[in-house]
């Protein structure tokens, strides 16, 4: 039942820094950059999913039974010698569960949280493929739109007269501008319409 | 499921386990699983006669252990 040889958990425990990694991991609740640095300290750079292995692994459990038994353990050397047996063994019970139950639980929340972050990456990457979609889609829009004002516009004499004229720049804009905006400013003038400023 | 309710009540034998704690351990090593498939699993193992359960007489939590046939299920010894 133990993990691997060539896991994470084989090689603490083979360096006798499985007890001092998960007290520390208990006292800190560290992320998993944290976590990293940690590994990385003592000589042991891991991936996210060796550290995810880790706290899913035997070793881990084992880990989570032996606070349990300890904290068993103290409260049974702790508690009136005269007590009735079937209290001792209830509130001994009750020790074991508390314990295990506390380290497994906080071990599931962090794992929630793990999979909280990796969600919100992927929703962060979605939302980013959508919006280069969407930048193609209104650049594609933007160049039809421009093949067909020029389509227009070529097949627009007095455009075109515009255009090859002897007129500057700026004289040129405007005198386009007149043309293809003849209507609005007629509008405008007939007093009906208030263009904005 | 199944092995890993066995596997989890063996490592804390002879100590019985409380079946929220039990749960929360098979989840750890299920990488999630639902409690439908953790009671039915169970119930299943409780009928085979490879785990027992018994109520805390002051608690009256249902506290879980692996009985022999369970543990030969998971050594393979007989």
């Amino acid at each position: 039942m133990d993990s691997r040889s060539d896991s994470l958990a084989a090689k603490l425990q083979r360096a006798g820094l499985l007890d001092e990694y998960f007290a520390w991991w208990l006292a800190e609740r560290p992320s998993i950059a944290a976590r990293k640095e940690w590994l990385d300290k003592v000589s042991m750079p891991s991936s996210n999913a060796a550290i995810h292995n880790l706290h899913r692994s035997s070793e881990a459990a084992v880990w989570r039974n032996a606070a349990a038994a300890k904290a068993r353990a103290t409260m049974d050397a702790n508690l009136p010698k005269n007590l009735d047996a079937l209290i001792r063994k209830s509130l001994l019970d009750q020790r074991f569960n508390h314990v295990m139950g506390e380290l497994s639980h906080k071990e599931l929340m962090d794992q929630f949280v793990l999979e909280a972050d990796s969600e919100r990456l992927s929703l962060k990457r979605e939302e980013l493929g959508v919006k280069r979609e969407a930048l193609a889609i209104s650049r594609d829009r933007m160049e039809h739109e421009t093949c067909k004002k020029f389509l227009l516009w070529f097949k627009d004499a007095k455009a075109r007269e515009i255009a090859d004229s002897g007129l500057s720049n700026a004289d040129k804009i405007a005198a386009l501008r007149a043309e293809y905006f003849k209507d609005v400013d007629a509008l405008e003038a007939s007093g009906g319409v208030k263009l904005p400023d | 499921m199944s092995t890993a309710i066995l596997q989890t009540l063996f490592r804390c034998a002879p100590q019985a386990l409380n079946e929220t704690v039990l749960l929360t351990e098979v989840r750890l090593m299920t990488d999630g699983g639902g409690e439908g498939q953790f009671c039915s699993d169970l119930a299943r193992l409780k009928m085979a006669g490879m785990v027992s359960v018994e109520e805390d007489a002051i608690t009256a939590d249902r506290m879980w252990k692996i009985e022999p046939k369970g543990l030969q299920r998971i050594t393979g010894r007989k």
